[in-house]
């Protein structure tokens, strides 16, 4: 029976090459990914490296997924979206509105940052706003992706524009 | 990063689907080859296809690099700091050795403080190398120097002029790093001084332009040219959202005006604008002639250079574009064509009653019903009379009105709704049905086209489409010439491929103005060239003014194949349904 060590050294020397693999075929895509969510290098790189844990935790399943890149999109922005839920119960102050220069007058769209938007609506409404704003992906796709009708998708975009729209306007009221 | 709650054009695609062809998951599928022709007409998705690229082949990320760049902000290079010069010393036709040298002045001689020493040349500080802002000069001094057999005081060198000194041979060559953004100017630069060798006589205004290009990161996204001035409307063709404008002044140097302020470009200095995550990049090159350069043996050899280059991109235009990737196999269609035949160039005259034209519309109603004949009806009123006499014998006119518009699409698809002959002004009309189900969307949600059946006049809930001859239904007054006959089988098809644009008009839409269904007609009419020639809509019940302006903007990009014999006038019905959305 070997000893731990032994199993350890085992396990580490074949799950580096497919670790390496993964790591440098996607972690250009998930780090991308976790620095627009998160808007913070660092936790952006820690994000990422949870991210791979996780493909690696459950690398056989993650073998034969049909598109990789779509299940790192789901898992990457699910723990994007727990990070920024934990800061702002840390009580992270983020600034909702983006500062943007003086001369340009843009919507209030424009001024809204999806990071901190996201902090301040509903856990069901984020994932599809990120799959919306971030990767720009249609009603059709994000239907794709999260298994939900696209009347659904249609209907939490709506609510999600309406709460930021409400965040936003409480913010200017303070003011 | 901050992102902002906005989208890309409703047409662009998403991110997830360049991540997925870009990471190899979608060779050689539908989805692969609509992102490809997407990318060859979309300026927007090709930089985002090349920002992305570069980060997965494991390049600097151009949105990153250019944050760090402007936090940072190190000096840049002036432009007198770029590049190194190569002299290659030649004797005999041997090579004897080469040398660098970096921008500034050298002597060239025997002498012993000689930069360039030519051991067994001429004696002396024989000649003085000018390497400045990319360029060479070459002054004599205590010597004589030919440049491509001819004695000269002074001459630019360019990499394919020849000079002797003394029994050596020179070429220069200017020797650049991988190509990086140029020295830019942000301040008015002093004038190059005039006792420099480099240039024989000052530029005339004649001689200078200013290269205008766009780019995201170390991405090219488009390129124009202005040769005597730039005007706000140039930079916003190239896609560009800030306004910018330059001009010819004195000595060939442009006047720029951004919106941070102005500024002088001389030759070979650059400036750029940047707005978010592009850069409008303005450089002004030189024309050939510009520059006092020495007789050049090789005059003919730019014009064999471009003969060969207009040659090789005519060879390369003619040959299809294919990759490895790429799915460009013909996709079996069924060959069914209606060719719609031009009316008849006699004007219209009311027929009698009692000898109708054969080829009326109630003549066709007429044949494909015998007690209609029986009956011999009194001319209609009007065409809408007419085509409701029509829709009423539908029970009986439907199989013939069917045959005589697609049997094709009726033996491959089964009854296909009724087509309908609607009455001209005294002249056949005849219009067709699409007839298609290719429709991907029509499932949950807004259901857009869902059931694309031939014809639509009078059938409530089905969708339509009508392909229409030459003489219009709705009494728009065409050209006869314009009649043409276009497959429109094809036709469906382009429509079929594009209907995800519509969708996305239809799907922006609803965040701001609510959703609601309704009915879109839109006509366009298809030129000899494939593309839309014109388009507008002809009737919408939608409650949302935006839809229509979309979905026209995004229909004039689209591409038809070529209708034969003239102009053709499509008209399609756009349905949107959307049952229980908010």
């Amino acid at each position: 029976m070997p000893g731990i060590p032994s199993l350890v050294s085992k396990a580490s020397v074949t799950a580096t090459p497919a670790a390496a693999d993964l790591y440098q075929r996607y972690g250009a895509l998930v780090l991308r990914r976790a620095r627009a969510l998160l808007n913070d290098e660092q936790a952006a790189r820690d994000a990422t490296h949870d991210v791979f844990v996780k493909v690696l935790s459950s690398l056989e399943a993650f073998r034969h997924e049909a598109s990789p890149v779509t299940w790192l999109y789901r898992a990457t922005t699910n723990h994007c979206l727990n990070v920024l839920r934990d800061q702002s119960r840390r009580g992270r102050v983020v600034p909702l509105l983006r500062a943007l220069p003086p001369d340009a007058a843009p919507s209030l769209d424009e001024r809204l940052s999806l990071t901190t938007v996201l902090a301040r609506v509903p856990d069901e409404l984020r994932e599809i706003a990120v799959y919306y704003y971030l990767d720009q992906m249609s009603h059709e796709e994000i239907a794709r992706l999260t298994g939900l009708s696209r009347r659904t998708i249609g209907n939490r975009l709506v609510e999600f524009h309406a709460a930021a729209k409400l965040a936003a306007d409480a913010k200017e009221a303070v003011r | 990063m901050n992102v902002p709650l906005t989208r890309r054009s409703v047409e662009c695609v998403s991110d997830l689907t360049i991540d997925r062809w870009l990471l190899g998951e979608t060779p050689g599928s539908d989805e692969a080859r609509r992102l490809e022709q997407h990318m060859q007409r979309c300026a927007v998705c090709a930089a985002r296809l090349g920002s992305l690229r570069n980060l997965y082949s494991n390049q600097p990320d151009p949105v990153a690099t250019t944050t760090a760049r402007a936090l940072e902000a190190p000096p840049r290079p002036s432009p007198a700091e770029t590049g190194v010069l190569q002299v290659i010393v030649m004797r005999d036709g041997l090579l004897v050795g080469t040398e660098y040298f970096t921008p500034g002045r050298w002597v060239v001689g025997s002498a012993p403080g000689a930069d360039l020493t030519l051991i067994d040349g001429p004696l002396g500080r024989h000649a003085a190398l000018t390497f400045h802002a990319g360029t060479v000069g070459l002054e004599a001094r205590e010597g004589v120097v030919f440049v491509n057999g001819v004695r000269l005081q002074r001459a630019e060198v360019r990499p394919i002029d020849e000079v002797w000194v003394g029994p050596y041979a020179l070429r220069v060559r200017v020797i650049t790093e991988r190509w990086s953004w140029p020295a830019m100017v942000t301040q008015p630069l002093p004038a190059p001084p005039q006792a420099g060798p480099t240039i024989v006589e000052p530029p005339t205004p004649q001689d200078t332009r200013l290269e205008v290009s766009m780019w995201w990161g170390d991405t090219r996204v488009s390129t124009c040219c202005a040769t005597d001035r730039l005007t706000a409307g140039d930079v916003a063709a190239l896609g560009f959202e800030r306004p910018v404008l330059a001009s010819r002044g004195a000595l060939g140097r442009w006047d720029v005006t951004t919106p941070s302020g102005a500024l002088t470009l001389s030759l070979h200095e650059a400036t750029a604008v940047e707005h978010g995550t592009l850069k409008l990049l303005l450089k002004v090159t030189g024309a050939p002639a510009a520059l006092g350069r020495a007789p050049s043996r090789e005059r003919l050899f730019p014009a064999v250079l471009l003969s060969t280059l207009v040659a090789s991109a005519a060879l390369l235009v003619s040959m299809p574009e294919r990759t490895d990737d790429e799915d460009f196999s013909p996709r079996p269609l069924p060959a069914v064509t209606i060719h719609v035949t031009p009316p008849a160039p006699k004007p219209p005259t009311p027929q009698p009653a009692s000898a109708p034209d054969p080829t009326s519309p109630p003549a066709v109603a007429a044949k494909a019903s015998p007690r209609h004949q029986r009956a011999s009806p009194p001319p209609p009123k009007n065409r809408f009379e007419a085509l409701d006499r029509v829709m009423r014998s539908a029970t009986s006119a439907t199989a013939a009105l069917t045959k005589l518009g697609s049997p094709g699409a009726r033996s491959r698809r089964g009854p296909a709704g009724p087509l309908v002959a609607m009455p001209g002004v005294g002249a056949p009309l005849l219009a067709v049905g699409v007839g298609t189900h290719d429709s991907t969307v029509g499932r949950a949600g807004a259901r857009l086209g869902g059931d694309m059946r031939g014809g639509g006049y009078g059938r409530e809930g089905k969708v339509g489409g009508l392909v229409v001859g030459p003489v219009r239904p709705a009494g728009l007054s065409l050209p006869k010439k314009d009649g043409g006959h276009v497959d429109r089988d094809a036709v469906a098809k382009v429509i079929a491929e594009h209907l995800q644009e519509v969708q996305r008009c239809y799907e922006a839409s609803m965040l701001l103005e609510g959703s609601s269904g309704g009915r879109l007609l839109v006509e366009w009419t298809i030129a000899p060239s494939g593309a839309v020639a014109q388009a507008k809509v002809a009737s919408t019940s939608l409650k949302q003014a935006s839809v229509p302006q979309c979905v026209l903007t995004a229909l004039r990009r689209w591409a038809f194949p070529k209708p034969k014999g003239g102009n053709v006038v499509v008209s399609y019905p756009f349905v949107f349904q959307s049952s229980s959305f908010r």
